[in-house]
């Protein structure tokens, strides 16, 4: 039941309709009810590990609140890790360690092995709500959050529906309070809501799909069918469609939650438009990012431990940020390319960001790193390092020839995404993600007569899943 | 609630306004440009129309149902001059072939056209190859939903061909709004005059697309990587020519030359025979040549030429041997 379907939106309306019948207790147990009919569409075995975490979660909360003294609410902490990690291991990350280990063994020690495999299907989203019940934990063991009382609130908090399968990983001391307290009505609710819900549409109808038509082209184009330059459209492509696709998915869900009176978090502000790895990732997927600054980064150290032990700790993060995307070694190596820029980026990092450059010199420095944020996200769409290799040799060597294929991919990028780029520009100028909807109302239903003319005309034949539902 | 608030809800029912009406007006652009969209909505819009002019027409009336196959294989005309030659008496044509349809689209596509009682023709000529007739055969939901089927059958197309929650929408939607209905053809037409070498790139990432999935099944070992075919059914073809029956129209099944020669299921045959349908089998053609095909699919001049004078005598020998013509 994901965003971009009939059925969803069928679901949503009889929820909304509910939703505004109901008092606040029994909004929640509705909502609750809801996001695990949301949650079950996919596959109501998954609704089992749900419980399993919030139950725990909940539990061991109110046990490190209850607890004597710091050794123990440690332990009941850890055992909330522990069982959160646990999950995501075996469903996430099992079958990798395992085959991998095998092909180590066999590689270097000529010893063959058969590993031991689980073949789960990976559940929708694990990866978001193991994140999110485990920053709760550590919060309330940390003090920052008191523990939530009542289990029907908290669940609700761990199963929300609009951000339950990608996020935006919400925080307790966000989130929780929004949940337990009657919601109050915001000004200007429907119409911020209306707005990221098309702008979130028209990421994922209009960009991500379009996209996902020319890249899945070019990356599976044998050899010989595309050239160098057309491998170079191809994760240009890419660099949009999984924009377009997460962008896409966050608008959505902030929308919906707005017009149930919950105020998500924004989850990407202009990523695009950054001139350095810091600046990119205060802008990209900033719920993960600001996850693991707090929850991985900090507690190993931060910069507070002199030059080495900085760059060791971006290593380690941006190396685990890279294995949460996904169990494979495309994504390991993202995550050290990742890592590495955040290195290299370092000396001139604060330089670049409180610099005031001329326009030009913002134009090339977003230029040339767009261009690396692109390079990255080759490891990332590849399924396979050999494939990188060979995207890399195709780039490199190339004879730098545009065919058919080129001005195809570079007429649909410039077509689709540029008036959203635009739309961006004119935002990053006014400081304001929501600039839009505090415009006189003409400017804004022309905006939405746009979208709504390249929702209807520019969908795609083949419209693909949301990238970050795999995660 | 304060007067700022309230101000900001009207502007936004002011937008929402202006949304739902351009809505409308994109409809009605929409419904304008249908008739004229392509070649084969050219056709498909006259479909009313051709059917009223062949029920009025007091000649025995034999009917082409097909797709491209037929409509590039068939030179009605000209059958029209040998078959009347053959049996010494008059009789009309009428071609009914929109592009790309099969066995799924002409269940609805019959039902839906041919729904008066004098609508019915005497025989009706149905032309394919293998991919036609099985249940299996690929469909294109917003077509056959706002094209093939009426309000009468739509709730059962939407049963019978839609196997998701949203495909069923999307069938609804398209029957009641061109802009859904015809979404492809726009797409198409847009993207082409707004994207360099659309129709190009999109046909090589097509072939791409096809060929890599063509590989991902064969290394699985799914059914389609596998010498031996899916499994075939043929329950919509029963249905067919039970729905000719019941109209007391005499129906003949036509396997269509092909560049290469082509296997024929039993299973169809028989369901064919079975059902007091005849089978013409047009698959090796005496002098049909690779030279007598137009693209590797379609038939050319000469090869439209050579099929509709079998298909004459074919159906000559069928109606001299029946009772099939009665004007």
């Amino acid at each position: 039941m994901a965003f971009n379907s009939y059925l969803f939106w069928l679901f949503f309306a009889v929820v909304i309709g509910l939703y505004r019948l109901l008092p606040h207790r029994g909004q929640n147990r509705m909502l609750l009810v809801a996001s695990y009919i949301f949650y079950g569409a996919w596959d109501a075995r998954f609704l089992l590990l749900i419980a399993i975490s919030t139950l725990v979660d909940f539990l061991v909360a109110q046990r490190i609140t209850d607890a004597p003294n710091r050794t123990l609410a440690r332990r009941w902490c850890a055992l909330s890790i522990t069982v959160n990690l646990g999950i995501l291991g075996v469903f996430k990350y099992f079958d990798f360690f395992t085959t991998s280990f095998a092909s180590f063994l066999e590689s270097f020690f000529n010893y063959q092995t058969d590993p031991v495999t689980l073949n789960v299907i990976l559940p929708v989203g694990i990866s978001f709500y193991t994140f999110q019940t485990l920053s709760y934990t550590i919060d309330v063991y940390r003090g920052h959050t008191s523990p939530a009382t009542n289990l029907l609130d908290f669940a609700l908090y761990v199963a929300f529906f609009p951000q339950l399968v990608a996020g935006p990983i919400e925080r307790s001391h966000r989130l929780l309070p929004q949940i337990v307290n009657p919601r109050k009505s915001r000004e200007g609710a429907f119409s911020k809501g209306l707005y990221l819900i098309i702008t979130g549409l028209f990421a994922k109808i209009v960009i991500a799909d379009n996209m996902a038509f020319i890249c899945n082209g070019i990356f599976a184009a044998p050899v010989g069918e595309a050239g160098g330059v057309d491998r170079l459209v191809g994760i240009y492509a890419f660099a949009f469609q999984i924009y377009g696709d997460f962008y896409g998915y966050s608008s959505i869900a902030r929308g919906i939650a707005l017009w149930m009176g919950i105020d998500l978090m924004a989850n990407f502000r202009m990523p695009y438009f950054a001139r350095s790895p810091g600046d990119f990732w205060q802008r990209w997927h900033i719920s993960l990012s600001s996850w693991l600054r707090d929850y991985l980064y900090i507690p190993l150290g931060g910069n507070r431990g002199g030059r080495w032990l900085t760059y060791r700790n971006l290593m380690i993060t941006m190396l685990l940020g890279g294995l949460w995307h996904g169990a494979g070694w495309t994504f390991v190596l993202w995550g050290l390319y990742q890592g590495l820029l955040l290195c290299i980026y370092r000396p001139f990092e604060s330089r670049i960001r409180q610099s005031d450059p001329s326009l030009l010199r913002r134009l090339v420095e977003t230029f040339l790193f767009f261009n690396l944020i692109c390079l990255g996200w080759l490891f990332f769409r590849a399924e396979s390092i050999t494939q990188v290799w060979f995207f890399l040799q195709e780039i490199l060597f190339t004879d730098f020839n545009a065919t058919f294929l080129t001005t195809y991919g570079l007429g649909s990028i410039l077509l689709l995404t540029g008036p959203f780029l635009l739309l961006e520009v004119w935002l990053s100028r006014r400081g304001d993600l929501l600039a839009l909807t505090r415009v006189a109302w003409g400017w804004r239903a022309a905006a939405y007569v746009y979208a709504l003319f390249m929702l209807l005309i520019y969908q795609p034949h083949r419209s693909s899943e949301f990238i970050y539902f795999q995660f | 609630m304060n007067s700022s608030t309230s101000s900001s809800k009207n502007a936004e029912w002011k937008v929402v306004a202006i949304f739902v009406t351009a809505f409308l007006l994109f409809e009605i652009v929409a419904r304008i440009l249908a008739p004229t969209l392509d070649y084969d909505r050219v056709h498909i819009h006259a479909l009313p129309g051709i059917v009223e002019e062949m029920s009025n027409d007091k000649r025995p009336r034999i009917v082409l149902l097909g797709n491209s196959l037929l409509m590039h294989g068939a030179d009605g005309e000209l059958l029209e001059e040998e078959i009347s030659r053959a049996i010494s008496g008059p009789c009309s044509i009428t071609m009914i072939t929109p592009v790309g349809t099969a066995i799924r689209d002409w269940n609805y596509l019959y039902d839906t056209y041919f729904t008066e009682k004098n609508t019915h023709p005497d025989v009706v000529v149905v032309g394919f190859v293998a991919h036609h007739i099985p249940d299996q055969c690929e469909l294109k939901m917003r077509r056959l939903a706002r094209h093939f089927c009426s309000l009468g059958n739509l709730w059962d197309c939407l049963q019978q061909e839609g196997p998701t929650f949203d495909d069923r929408a999307v069938g609804a939607l398209s029957h009641f709004s061109a802009l859904y209905g015809d979404q492809a053809e726009h797409h198409w037409g847009a993207s082409s005059f707004t994207v360099p070498e659309f129709g190009r790139g999109t046909r090589k990432i097509n072939n791409i697309l096809d060929g890599e999935a063509r590989r991902k099944a064969r290394k699985k070992g799914e059914p389609n990587s596998s010498p031996a075919p899916p499994p075939r059914t043929y329950q919509k073809l029963a249905h067919l020519i039970e729905t000719f029956r019941k109209h007391g129209v005499k129906a003949c099944f036509v396997p269509m030359p092909q560049p290469e020669s082509w296997e024929f299921d039993p299973a169809a045959t028989e369901v064919i025979v079975d059902n007091g349908a005849t089978l013409i089998d047009g698959r090796a053609i005496a002098g049909m040549k690779q030279a007598d095909f137009l693209d590797g699919y379609h038939l050319g001049e000469t090869g439209t030429k050579r099929f509709t004078h079998f298909l004459a005598k074919a159906l000559a020998k069928e109606l001299s041997a029946g009772t099939a013509l009665s004007p």
